[in-house]
């Protein structure tokens, strides 16, 4: 690949992104801020619901239930959107030679754009619940970037997957509503019994939701061994999204 | 005849392209394994390129024609990369930029501005470039004010002009067009065109799939035939004209019912002996004349016409000689008539015999509005199945109307000769 190609599909994938921005905040008074403020609302009914209701006894819970909450959103937000970005896109694929490949790359991107933004929803939080600044928040690219490549592999795999079995899209929303309640978003992974610990742990999100709230609310530099396992879930997930994709792209021209 | 390799902009070597084909029909469950286990699920395979040879010049501009479903699209994508092919080998030299359908990647959220930078990104330009390039196309599209409103609110005309502007504009080495030439009203077609030629002579290589051979003409010197996805004709472009259009008469001809078949065909054995038939060996039209040696007539003064036919043998039933005039400028026909329909007034056995005849007709009250007109005289045999001698344009003439001398609106009749009172009610219901 030759480095004006690189460079055309880097100008595309931001206009794209460019574009999604535009069109979902096209004609709402807030704009940009939904972006922020969607978590925070989120949060304030799991707060509520939490700490009054169910009584977790957790140290400033709404900050812990945030950390959780915007790790979890960007993965849920891209597979949600990122399954149905190629087949959304077929008309594109059929009458213009184009990598398919960039649409969920896109839309990857396009919720990352989302997470930045909810870190300054997080940081209004943190200021306002008094939750001093840690030395660990330097750590989250560490954190974000494996996580943000785990997330591109298995965006790439749906989104192929979905071309030819359209019942991927639909199965996805109820199997992450019960992958939400599997992974220690909004509960910490000490209040589980032993043996069901066992099996959360399993769920590679539980290392990143983990690895996050370490960064973000523990004030924890993650070990190496964290990074180390990390990199071993984005790489497998990449490996096998790329796989998937490479198998299947010759004949999405025909199905979407 | 070799070419060197650095001329050639597209090659194809015994390319073919299958695919299965989609059938969305519905079946239960039940048949479905049924069939699956039996070993007789049926796959049907559409077979849409079948073993395409060609080699395309740079600089050249190719026309590909086809009927309806002859994979001539197909082709196109898979030139344009769009789909790989099954078989063979497809090497293409240069930028491409294709045409399949105009504003490809367009969203309708967008302004026109914004989708100009998307399509131009699309189409493979950095942003540098497509910030270049940008002016050039919103002047190309003509749409000026609209370019900031959303394309959603645009019409489908618009729409067509920014997506022509956009594939238009950019400097591509390989420009593959399909069927979009019909884009926008008449001046912005005839701009489209003046476009792709500047572009082939900045020496881009142009391939264009389309119905309309009179729009290849303008463009093409190459076409290429295509059907059931093989070319069946390489080469210039009018011969193949000829080419495509006995391929679709020759379609049309296999779709007809057997009666229907049979009645062309006997019209075509018609046609192919009068064109065969040696005019005038056994009855000559010797001579057509008018009575007015200066060829010019009032409007409404009588015209005698004479047509002096030579019977060169005895023949078993008279002869029909007839003639028909047409305005010279529309060759429409105005009247015509034959010795058949003035029987009566002719003894049969007149025309019947070896010998020249001269039959006279009269035209009274030819009220012809001014302009020129002319003459077709023929000769028949009794029953009208075959020619003896045919004349076309043996006398021409002009007539002229006092009342309307230069006849600027080219009537056939004398308007004002013919209406000679109108009368306007100001005060007329609805």
């Amino acid at each position: 690949m030759t480095k004006r190609r690189l460079r055309v599909l880097f100008d595309l994938i931001l206009l794209l992104v460019q574009k999604d921005l535009r069109v979902r905040y096209r004609g709402s008074i807030l704009g940009y801020v939904w972006s922020m403020l969607n978590p925070l609302l989120y949060m304030a009914v799991l707060s509520v619901v939490f700490s009054y209701v169910l009584k977790f006894k957790i140290d400033n819970y709404p900050v812990f239930i945030l950390t959780g909450i915007i790790t979890w959103n960007l993965f849920h937000q891209s597979l949600m959107q990122g399954v149905n970005s190629i087949v959304a896109n077929g008309g594109l694929i059929r009458k213009v030679k184009v990598s398919v490949s960039l649409f969920p790359s896109a839309t990857v991107a396009s919720v990352l754009v989302h997470f930045l933004l909810s870190l300054v929803a997080f940081l209004l939080i943190c200021i306002f619940t008094k939750f001093s600044p840690q030395l660990s928040w330097f750590f989250l690219p560490i954190v974000l970037i494996p996580f943000v490549l785990f997330v591109w592999g298995v965006t790439l795999a749906f989104a192929s997957l979905n071309v030819f079995f359209r019942d991927v899209g639909h199965l996805l929303d109820p199997a992450l509503q019960l992958l939400f309640y599997g992974t220690p978003v909004i509960y910490p992974l000490s209040v589980l019994p032993e043996k069901f610990a066992f099996i959360v742990k399993l769920n590679p999100l539980t290392h990143f939701v983990s690895s996050f709230r370490d960064v973000l609310y523990r004030g924890v530099i993650p070990s190496l061994s964290q990074i180390g396992i990390l990199c071993l879930l984005a790489g497998v997930s990449m490996v096998v999204g790329v796989c998937i994709y490479r198998s299947l792209r010759g004949r999405f021209v025909y199905q979407v | 005849m070799s070419i060197k390799s650095n001329e050639i902009a597209i090659e194809t070597d015994e390319m073919d392209l299958f695919y299965d084909v989609q059938d969305y029909q519905t079946k239960t469950l039940k048949e479905y394994f049924l069939q699956k286990l039996s070993g007789k699920f049926e796959k049907k395979t559409k077979h849409a390129v079948r073993g395409i040879n060609l080699k395309v010049r740079k600089g050249e501009c190719v026309g590909i024609i086809g009927h309806n479903g002859s994979g001539k699209s197909t082709l196109l994508k898979v030139i344009a990369g769009i789909i790989e092919p099954s078989r063979g080998k497809l090497s293409t030299n240069g930028s491409i930029v294709p045409m399949i359908e105009l504003g490809a990647g367009f969203d309708p959220e967008l302004t026109g501005r914004e989708n100009i930078r998307l399509c131009c990104s699309i189409l493979g330009l950095t942003r540098v470039e497509i910030e270049g390039l940008s002016p050039i196309i919103e002047e190309f599209s003509e749409l000026k004010s609209e370019l900031d409103s959303p394309i959603k609110t645009y019409s489908s005309g618009m729409y067509m002009r920014l997506g022509f502007a956009c594939s238009v504009v950019m400097h591509a080495e390989i420009i593959l067009i399909d069927e979009i030439l019909a884009v926008g009203d008449l001046n912005f077609q005839k701009k489209c065109i003046a476009r792709l030629h500047e572009l082939k002579s900045s020496g881009s290589t142009i391939l264009i799939v389309s119905h309309d051979m009179s729009t290849l003409k303008m463009i093409c010197e190459r076409l290429i035939v295509i059907d059931e996805g093989a070319k069946v004709y390489d080469g210039l472009i009018d011969p193949g004209s000829d080419f495509y259009n006995d391929l679709m008469e020759e379609k049309r001809l296999s779709n007809l019912s057997p009666e229907e078949r049979l009645e062309e065909e006997r019209k075509t054995i018609l046609k192919e002996n009068d064109d065969q038939a040696v005019f005038g060996s056994r009855v000559e039209l010797a001579r057509v004349e008018i009575d007015n040696k200066f060829q010019e007539y009032k409007s409404g003064e009588p015209i005698k016409l004479k047509i002096k036919v030579n019977i060169k043998e005895n023949l078993e039933k008279p002869s029909c000689i007839g003639f028909a005039l047409h305005s010279s400028s529309t060759k429409a026909r105005i009247i015509g008539l034959n010795t058949n329909s003035l029987v009566d007034s002719l003894r049969s056995k007149d025309l019947k015999d070896k010998g020249v005849h001269e039959i006279e007709f009269e035209l009274n009250d030819m009220e012809l509005a001014t302009g020129d007109y002319s003459i077709i005289a023929a000769a028949h045999n009794f029953d009208l199945t075959e020619t003896f001698d045919f004349k076309a344009d043996c006398v021409n003439f002009k007539v002229v109307d006092d009342l309307d001398s230069d006849n600027f609106d080219r009537d056939l009749l004398p308007s004002r000769k013919i209406i000679q009172s109108c009368s306007i009610n100001t005060q007329a219901p609805m």
